[in-house]
């Protein structure tokens, strides 16, 4: 019953990568560094300045598997990725990848914005390890795949991001590959596109190739994974079938807002449980509102505050939701169930995966939910000057008629 | 295997398989950085080439101006202008090879950040694309003796060999400045002092006769000094060839340069991006 090594797509053995927290590169780093030298354990820095983003990770994933890795912020999904697509080496362990690897982890690298957009399909391509041959073969699809045809001509300072990103993921996508690694690409130019770039991946996938996905969409893992890995502060404490690890996933999330409500230790708080939260769509088009409702037990009635924020990818707060009373907004609760309601719109820098944060409140202490959500860019199409399609970014517009309050008095003291 | 059938992630070996059949693979991105760098500049820039020329012209004329005189009696046959301009020539290809090499990964790191490729070939690549504004002053080089009546000799034939040994020394300088600028950053603003410091200790101005005899030898230790020499014989073809000490330092530094630097920076490069 031996598996032959040709097998593999990808063998991760005993991985982990060490972060220094503070960085130390100035005169005490080195300082630290000739003493730790020297031998002199004191001055040497602690090793508490460092910290583990992933530890002791093994696995071995089978051609044509494809393979969802989830956990919370932080957890080391991304660094996890950067070590198997060599953009930084393990601190510790080794990982085998056979195959020809494609990355579709951020879009655009390698784009000159100075260049054509001709010019940077070659430049892209050659980055990501085609061939000349092979890019000549294929920047017909390239271009007809990202819709871009009659603009290749135009330096890519002139294009919207939109387009940015399209010819750059056509480029990406074009690649044959037979491991690849994604990230958070769905977050991409607009619905029709996004439609078009899933449909090419669910054939990749149907054609056999092994895949890599990190998502925090957990919609798109349970539908397109045939196994998951779940990371939990950098180690991997569960592979299996997607549903499963999902779940369990979820009921991570639900026992640390448990247990941080726990520790508070306070009389309405204590009593409080989110039960039934969700967003009503998980693909937020950008300026449209985040629309989340959720359910909340309470023994008894009282007032609890809660703010909504928003965190990116790495963790970093990019956005606080502000009420006409501030950060905080006290709302009253009565006994038994609460249904709950935040909206705020989705004003972010750029398209991406994030995550909400519901923290609930009550004097110091806090628990808190947290739901991933996907910020994707709406564009339509209107003609420039020259007559040609561009696109554009389109926001919502509200339209009202209103009442000319002092034409109406006028014509009463008249009349 | 190849580059194109999978890869082995861990500590990095240095000078592994693995490693030089990816150079191999990838070696098409150092022309294609090279040929992005220089369709880029002349897109932004008016007169784009003629700036290559203007710095080299510009410090001879001052050189003439000031220190032409001083220094006419140690040199010979040679009009000083033309002197310092072969001098110029070369340093300019050093010291831009090099600094260039020293900010590689300041300038690659976003996309070192989010796409793999051997990370050496950032350094590579801006010290090899020097020599395409080398030949453009060159080309100035060319029009001056042309007009003060130097035809060059068969020696002539030895440029292409010290160009090597001059961009395989900033190479070897220049990619163990850009690995320790990463964690380091004191290292950008220390090459611009060095490089103008590094002239002066180099007979770019002056020819080494001015330097007395006694220090000659230590004077050599700078692969410069060697090379520089070596330049002007070989495109001007006048006066003695330079000594053999010199040319043996020049080389013997330059090369032992070139694989230390590289290897250091092979050693490191798998975590450069962690600092950058």
């Amino acid at each position: 019953m031996e598996r032959s090594v040709d097998e593999f797509a990808i063998r991760a053995f005993g991985l982990g990568k060490q972060y220094r927290l503070r960085e130390t590169g100035g005169m005490v780093g080195l300082a630290a560094k000739m003493a730790r030298r020297l031998g002199l354990r004191k001055m040497a820095e602690s090793p508490a300045s460092h910290f583990w983003a992933l530890r002791d990770v093994s696995f071995d994933i089978r051609k044509g598997e494809v393979v969802g890795i989830i956990g919370h912020n932080g957890a080391g999904k991304s660094t996890l990725l950067k070590i198997l697509t060599r953009i930084t080496n393990p601190t510790l362990g080794t990982a085998s990848v056979r195959g020809r690897v494609g990355m579709l982890l951020e879009v655009g690298t390698g784009f000159h914005e100075d260049l054509t957009g001709h010019e940077n399909v070659y430049l892209g391509g050659a980055i990501l390890g085609m061939t000349r041959a092979e890019i000549r073969q294929k920047y017909d699809d390239i271009v007809a795949f990202a819709e871009m045809d009659g603009f290749m001509d135009l330096a890519v300072r002139h294009y919207s991001s939109g387009m940015k990103l399209r010819l750059a993921l056509s480029v990406a996508i074009h690649l044959d590959a037979e491991v690849i690694f994604l990230d958070e690409i769905w977050a991409v130019g607009d619905h029709a596109f996004q439609i078009k770039t899933w449909s090419r991946i669910e054939a990749l996938i149907a054609s056999g190739r092994t895949f890599v996905i990190v998502a925090h969409n957990l919609e798109t893992i349970g539908r397109l994974c045939t196994r998951c890995l779940l990371l939990d502060h950098g180690r991997l404490t569960m592979d299996g079938a997607p549903d499963a690890v999902i779940t369990r996933y979820r009921q991570e999330l639900r026992q640390r807002s448990q247990s941080e409500r726990a520790s508070a230790g306070l009389p309405l708080l204590t009593s409080v449980e989110i039960t039934a939260l969700s967003l009503t769509a998980e693909n937020v088009p950008m300026g449209d509102m985040l629309d989340c409702r959720f359910t909340l037990m309470a023994q008894r009635p009282g007032t609890l505050r809660m703010a909504a924020l928003i965190k990116d990818g790495s963790g970093k707060t990019v956005a606080v939701g502000t009420s006409n009373q501030g950060r905080w907004t006290s709302l009253p609760v009565s006994a038994g169930r609460n249904q709950l309601r935040c909206q705020l719109p989705v004003a972010l820098a750029q398209c991406g995966g994030y995550d909400l944060l519901l923290q609930i409140s009550e004097n110091d202490a806090v628990i808190t939910a947290e739901l991933p959500f996907a910020v994707v860019e709406r564009e339509i199409l209107i003609k420039d000057e020259r007559g040609q399609d561009v696109a554009v970014p389109s926001l919502p517009v509200v339209w009202d008629v209103e009442e000319d309050s002092q034409a109406t008095v006028r014509l009463v003291t008249s009349g | 295997m190849t580059a194109n059938s999978g890869y082995e992630v861990g500590p990095t070996s240095l000078l592994s398989r693995q490693f030089l059949q990816e150079i191999w693979f990838f070696r098409r991105l150092i022309g294609l950085f090279i040929w992005r760098d220089i369709i880029v500049r002349y897109k932004n820039t008016m007169i784009g080439a003629a700036w290559y020329v203007l710095q080299p012209l510009a410090m001879m004329l001052v050189f003439t101006i000031f220190f032409g005189g001083l220094f006419a009696r140690y040199i010979g046959a040679l009009p000083y202008p033309v002197f310092a301009y072969g001098g110029l020539l070369l340093w300019q290809l050093f010291s831009r090879s090099l600094s260039l090499g020293a900010q590689s990964l300041i300038y690659f790191g976003p996309m070192l950040g989010k796409v793999y490729f051997p990370r050496i070939i950032a350094p590579a690549s801006f010290v090899i694309g020097t020599l395409f504004d080398f030949f453009i002053t060159a080309m100035l080089m060319v029009v001056m003796m042309l007009l003060y009546g130097i035809t060059p000799r068969w020696t002539v034939m030895f440029v292409p060999i010290i160009l090597l040994f001059t961009l395989m020394f900033s190479m070897g300088c220049g990619s163990v400045l850009a690995a320790v600028d990463a964690r380091y950053r004191d290292i950008r603003h220390a090459v611009p002092l060095m490089i103008q410091v590094w002239m002066f200790c180099t007979p770019v101005m002056y020819p080494i006769s001015y330097i007395p005899e006694k220090w000659r030898l230590l004077y050599a230790l700078n692969p410069m000094v060697g090379l520089t020499e070596a330049f002007r014989w070989s495109i001007f073809g006048i006066g003695d060839p330079p000594s053999l000490v010199s040319l043996f330092l020049a080389a013997g530094i330059s090369s032992v340069m070139f694989v230390a630097g590289t290897l250091f920076f092979q050693k490191v490069q798998g975590t450069l991006v962690d600092t950058l």
